[in-house]
């Protein structure tokens, strides 16, 4: 029998659904990296869609990397380097899309799953979401380009300050910090997600994330 | 020989603190904020997070005009005092560990290039900020200009530089120039909470690996900077596991 996907990918109305389907929390083990590379090599540049919403099945975004998993995988210090190039790029992939990529953040949405999440080009958040940077916690650091997204986003300050402290914080402070971009109540977000992913994919060549993100926090609130 | 400023550098647990005394307005003597092998010296004591701050009611009014003039007729000793002051600033901007200032008061010229040199700037509601030097004919010589433009952007910093204005503490938070505003009286005190609290059960390597890729990412490309946080990646994971 063939073993349960960690990713699903599915198409609804010509928008591509990345679903992290490891449920409850999601985690990202090696075989949920390898899978995502494969989506992002074969799988997704051949699909005819217009849009991409990456979210997590269930309750949750994801809660990272499985480190034990990690630990049991890699060997050496050269595949460790490797393998976070391949992740690293995997994520990259969404950045790079040329139709829009809309993350979906519920439930938690850390370390690795916020780096994936910080790919995307819109970030839609649910209410009570807990996001965040742990990796210092485990004498690491965010290792997929968290740090420098974060940065970008946030601020320097900002991005040392919750790196360095790597506590979880609200989709509320995530707004405040311009980690993500709109806060929704959670049973609207998909729906939110699906109508934004929609609107840019409409005119993509016109494509400005401000005027879209205006028009559309403006009408939905 | 002029009169000097006092920098006082004193270890409070993890974290140093520097503070820039001349009171009432500490202004700067000479270009040269302190020596730097002193400075390195501090440093290498295992400190995990620096602040700076000034003695008394303000930071720093900056440099003090009346030496400056003095100063300046030994155009080449000067030059190389400026060029000495260039590279503490550039020392502290690149220190791997979490450069806070705390500001109070006056926050002018030097005072103000010191600030922007470190990573993250507190200041109270009263603090003041401006660039005066236009007003002496000379500019901003310790990279002000090009730190503010990077923090701000080019229009802003030539507005700034340029019109020599003074501006409030809440004008700074709108432009980005101060990352937070405190409650009266508390820059210093909130500046060493989040000192405690970036750096407390942080192992010193962890934080330099931090502090490097977030300095990456401003003078690397994503993709190289991304080759060098998969090498730090790396290393700390050998660490981790060795440690067990």
């Amino acid at each position: 029998m063939a073993e349960k996907p960690k990713i699903v990918w599915e198409i609804q109305e010509n928008i591509g659904f990345v679903l992290l389907a490891d449920e409850p929390e999601n985690k990202m083990d090696t075989r949920f990296f390898r899978e995502l590379h494969e989506l992002t090599v074969k799988t997704i540049p051949a699909a005819k869609v217009t849009a991409v919403i990456i979210t997590g099945k269930g309750r949750h975004f994801s809660s990272g990397a499985d480190l034990e998993d990690l630990r049991k995988t890699i060997r050496n210090e050269q595949e460790e380097h490797d393998f976070l190039m391949n992740n690293y790029r995997s994520f990259r992939f969404f950045d790079d899309l040329h139709i829009p990529v809309v993350a979906a953040i519920k439930g938690v949405c850390l370390g690795s799953g916020l780096e994936l999440a910080l790919y995307g080009h819109f970030r839609l958040c649910a209410e009570g979401a807990l996001l965040g940077l742990p990796e210092t916690t485990f004498n690491l650091i965010p290792g997929a380009g968290g740090v420098q997204k974060m940065a970008q986003l946030a601020g320097k300050a900002n991005a040392l300050e919750l790196i360095l402290r790597g506590n979880s914080f609200s989709a509320e402070e995530a707004l405040k910090w311009h980690i993500v971009d709109a806060v929704f109540p959670k049973k609207v977000l998909i729906e939110n997600a699906v109508q934004l992913a929609k609107r840019a994919a409409e005119d993509y060549r016109k494509y400005n994330k401000e005027d879209y993100l205006r028009e559309f926090t403006h009408q939905e609130r | 020989m002029g009169k000097e400023h006092e920098i006082i550098l004193k270890r409070e647990g993890d974290i140093g603190l520097l503070t820039i005394k001349n009171l009432p307005q500490n202004y700067l003597e000479q270009p040269e904020l302190i020596d730097v092998r002193e400075l390195e010296k501090f440093v290498a004591t295992g400190i995990k997070a620096l602040i700076i701050t000034g003695a008394g009611r303000n930071f720093s009014a900056g440099a003090n005009p009346e030496t400056i003039k003095n100063q300046i007729k030994d155009k080449k000793c000067f030059t190389e005092q400026l060029i000495r002051g260039n590279y503490v600033l550039n020392y502290l901007d690149e220190l791997k560990i979490p450069v806070i200032a705390a500001i109070s008061g006056v926050c002018f010229g030097a005072g103000l290039e010191i600030a922007l040199s470190c990573d993250i700037r507190i200041c109270e509601p009263s603090a003041l900020f401006a660039f005066p030097e236009i007003n002496q004919g000379v500019f901003p010589g310790l990279g002000g200009i090009t730190r503010l433009s990077a923090l701000t952007c080019k229009a802003m910093a030539m507005e700034l530089v340029m019109h020599g204005d003074m501006f409030n503490a809440a004008k700074a938070k709108e432009l980005g120039i101060v990352d937070e505003v405190s409650g009266k009286k508390q820059a210093l005190d909130q500046a060493r909470i989040l000192a405690k609290k970036m750096t407390e059960n942080r192992p010193l390597h962890v934080i330099n690996a931090v502090m490097t890729s977030i300095d990456n990412c401003k003078t690397l490309g994503m993709e190289e900077a991304m080759k060098k946080d998969a090498e730090l990646f790396a290393l700390l994971v050998e660490e981790s596991f060795n440690g067990e």
